[in-house]
């Protein structure tokens, strides 16, 4: 779009085309204009009460709004919203001002700008296209009242919870920022009810923000049901959820917000892609608002996060222990030798095979993770050879879902799959294989995220991990090591249950 | 920032290894060998109207090379003929979600991988052209958009005449129908803005997608009426 720069009675603005209040203005993609200053709100004039309520905290390109250009150009000219030009020069870089990106652009011949070489950013187009002539919308958050509410939940939580619960609640009512360690199977979704809860007794905007879909639409129903008189968001792709101050999103839609959360939790926040994508760290920080506060839950903390915890840069608290109090089942480490050849011979490891058997015989599922797709396709043909039943899920499964649905009703015995699963998934009684575990993908966080998955329930607590190796690296070693001392902490703090188990031995 | 080169398409880092499945892929083609082997290049024997697979098209259907769809076009007399239609691949699903990416979520590089080929196939193929004439949009899509996805492709083509075929918008269409029109039931999807640029030339016009024919059956119609000598057709898909 275009804009012509006008003064008025003082105040200097822009129009956009298409609005006919300038004679032979001058029109330029709005990147052309360096400044973009608020107007001053005129309190004498009424906005429109939709308008502000879909606005609100949001920052979004034209087609993104459902209202007439005029009556945005009205709200603007009042104070009551804000543009801006989508890509800027920041510190002479090129940079899309709503997911950051200073690196990857296209160009087209522009129809909207007339520009022969429009620049658009290529980062977050998925998110609907921002050229070097969009304007961002965007309306400062406004104050809001929550009805009464009270927690609906009478669970009880751990000793560790209990501590994590405290400092949560008090980061939130300090505005300050929390790391949460917390072992897979701490429960630590229950560790944030107080501190939600005091968030909502403050009226503050909410926002639980989680790299991945499958964990929104898991958050969702328990927290509304914590909730029950607060309206709740799910966001994420393809959700059509109204918008309300407390949402679940995924950290991809967070680039349609700025300034808008008093309270900003991301869960899992060491996990892919967050971690290895700068656009999303930019797009949780522009979200959030300035002063406001930032809890991180994760199992496995990144080396980013842990420096700033040793530099005394980020307040943690740690929970060691899972809610159940038994330890963390550790991995047990099996050398299966050059089982890549073994796969391309079409044999599957005898040690593996065997493993199998004995979980099969002792009436466990197995989960096992190999390093990649085309290697699950692979194993998975050779299982069948043997008439195994089982079922793969990857990734770009659109069925995984259900497959998993199916795996926890125990309809087959044999989930193949990546790293995909190495979250999120509580399978009673299973077993977890790893073959390959030396393969890079396999970090010491992936590592001890698939361990986790081993007894998680208060019935089963003693999971059964095994990796198959050809060689141990670094990254195993070190899963194996943050397992045992979690169990030593938690031991040591007199949090443990069942004694003596492997793991915890000094 | 990972490093290396990504492909356009997928975004997956690509392996400088490259080898030459067909020969109109550039050297310099920014799309990784995973993807273009999800291509399918049309070849071997096709419709000499329409340029679709004859493999794809059943023999009773088939006349002298020709598929029944062209036959039918033929008998459909009162429209100004087109010399014949040749796509450059299949309309296959991979095909779908690349042009997905490019016209409806706008990515204009994603398509713009396309315009070397193009280029090639037209200085190669199309000696006899004057004029190459992407199909246009209406104004509105066009705004919408951001730019015309077919136009694109002929960044680089010198020969590329853009504003002369129009679209026929929707009211327009309504109101200044004409009683001729109204009894051939044929609704006009084009116009020509200026007649005196193309009396008498050969036109090659191009699109993305040649499915029924319709268009270019309609954008060759309009043409041959304002006095064009003869108009082929070139898409990137033939469905
Ligand atoms: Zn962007
Ligand atoms: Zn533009
Ligand atoms: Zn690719
Ligand atoms: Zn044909």
């Amino acid at each position: 779009m275009r804009f012509a720069s006008s003064i008025f009675q003082n105040k200097s603005f822009l129009v956009p085309e298409g609005i006919s209040i300038i004679e032979n203005g001058t029109y330029y993609p709005i990147s052309h204009f360096a400044v973009f200053e608020p107007q001053p709100i005129d309190h004498s004039y009424i906005p429109s009460h939709e308008l502000l309520t879909f606005l609100n905290g949001r920052h979004l390109l034209i087609d993104e709004i459902p209202f007439p250009l005029e009556q945005l150009h009205d709200h603007y000219m009042n104070g009551y919203l804000q543009i801006e030009a989508g890509i800027q020069l920041i510190s002479s870089k090129h940079t899309c001002l709503r997911c950051g990106n200073s690196e990857a652009f296209g160009f087209y011949p522009c129809a909207r700008c007339k520009c022969s070489n429009c620049r658009y950013c290529r980062k977050c187009i998925k998110m609907g296209r921002v050229s070097s002539c969009s304007p961002l919308y965007f309306s400062p958050a406004s104050s809001l009242t929550y009805p009464p509410t009270l927690l609906n939940w009478n669970g009880e939580l751990s000793h560790g919870q209990n501590k994590a619960s405290d400092q949560v609640k008090l980061a939130i009512q300090k505005n300050e920022r929390l790391l949460v360690w917390a072992v897979c199977g701490s429960g630590k979704t229950e560790v944030l009810f107080k501190g939600l809860e005091q968030a909502i007794y403050e009226n503050k905007t909410i926002c639980i923000a989680t790299p991945r879909t499958d964990v929104v639409l898991e958050l969702l129903p328990r927290l509304r049901k914590a909730f029950p008189t607060i309206a709740i968001s799910g966001l994420y792709g393809g959700s059509d959820d109204p918008l309300s101050p407390f949402i679940i999103s995924t950290t991809h839609q967070l680039i349609r917000y700025k300034d808008c959360f008093d309270v900003m939790i991301i869960d899992e926040v060491d996990a892919f892609p967050y971690e290895y994508d700068p656009s999303l760290q930019y797009a949780v920080d522009k979200a959030r608002k300035n002063n406001g506060a930032l809890v991180y839950l994760t199992a496995t903390p990144s080396r980013k996060i842990l420096k700033q915890v040793k530099d005394n840069a980020l307040p943690y608290v740690r929970i060691p222990v899972r809610y159940h109090g038994y330890p963390l089942p550790a991995p047990k480490f099996t050398w299966v030798g050059n089982w890549r050849k073994h796969i391309r011979k079409g044999k599957l490891p005898s040690v593996l095979l065997k493993w199998i058997e004995q979980q099969f015989h002792e009436k466990k599922p197995v989960m096992l993770f190999v390093p990649s797709i085309k290697l699950a396709e692979r194993i998975h043909s050779l299982f069948e050879e043997v008439q195994v039943d089982c079922e793969t899920v990857h990734s770009e499964d659109a069925d995984r879902v259900e497959k998993v649905m199916r795996f926890r009703n125990r309809n087959y015995r044999l989930l193949l799959t990546t790293t995909i699963l190495e979250r999120g998934v509580t399978i009673e009684n299973v077993s977890i294989g790893v073959l390959g575990a030396e393969a890079d993908i396999f970090t010491e966080s992936s590592l001890v995220q698939i361990a986790g998955r081993a007894g998680r329930s208060e019935k089963y607590p003693e999971g059964e991990v095994a990796l198959f190796h050809y060689g141990k690296t670094n990254d195993m070693l070190l899963a194996f090591r943050h397992i045992k001392s979690m169990n030593v902490e938690a031991d040591n703090r007199g949090w443990l249950k069942g004694k003596g188990v492997y793991g915890v031995k000094k | 920032m990972a490093q290396g080169k990504r492909c356009v398409w997928c975004e997956e880092v690509m392996n400088s290894v490259s080898w030459e499945m067909f020969s109109f892929f550039e050297e310099e083609w920014n799309v990784c060998n995973e993807c273009k082997s999800k291509l399918a290049p049309i070849s071997g024997e096709i419709c000499l109207k329409c340029g679709r697979p004859l493999s794809k098209v059943k023999r009773e259907y088939i006349l002298e090379k020709t598929c029944l769809d062209c036959q039918r076009w033929v008998e459909k007399s009162f429209l100004n003929g087109l010399v014949h239609n040749r796509s450059l691949f299949e309309y296959n699903d991979f095909m779908k979600h690349v042009l997905t990416l490019y016209k409806y979520r706008g990515d204009a590089e994603v398509g713009r991988a396309f315009n070397s080929m193009f280029s090639k196939t037209i200085t190669k193929s199309y000696k006899c052209i004057d004029f190459v004439i992407p199909i246009p949009l209406s104004i509105e899509r066009l705004y919408d958009r951001g730019f015309n996805q077919c136009d694109l492709w002929l960044e680089k083509v010198p020969n590329r005449l853009s504003n002369c075929l129009v679209r026929i918008h929707h009211e327009e269409k309504q109101s200044k129908k004409t009683r001729q029109e109204r009894i051939n039931r044929s609704v006009k999807m084009f116009r020509v803005s200026n007649d005196d640029l193309i009396k008498g030339k050969t036109l090659l016009i191009l699109d993305d997608l040649y499915t029924t024919g319709t268009t270019a059956y309609q954008a060759a119609d309009a043409l041959g009426k304002s006095g064009a000598k003869a108009v082929y057709s070139l898409t990137l898909c033939r469905s």
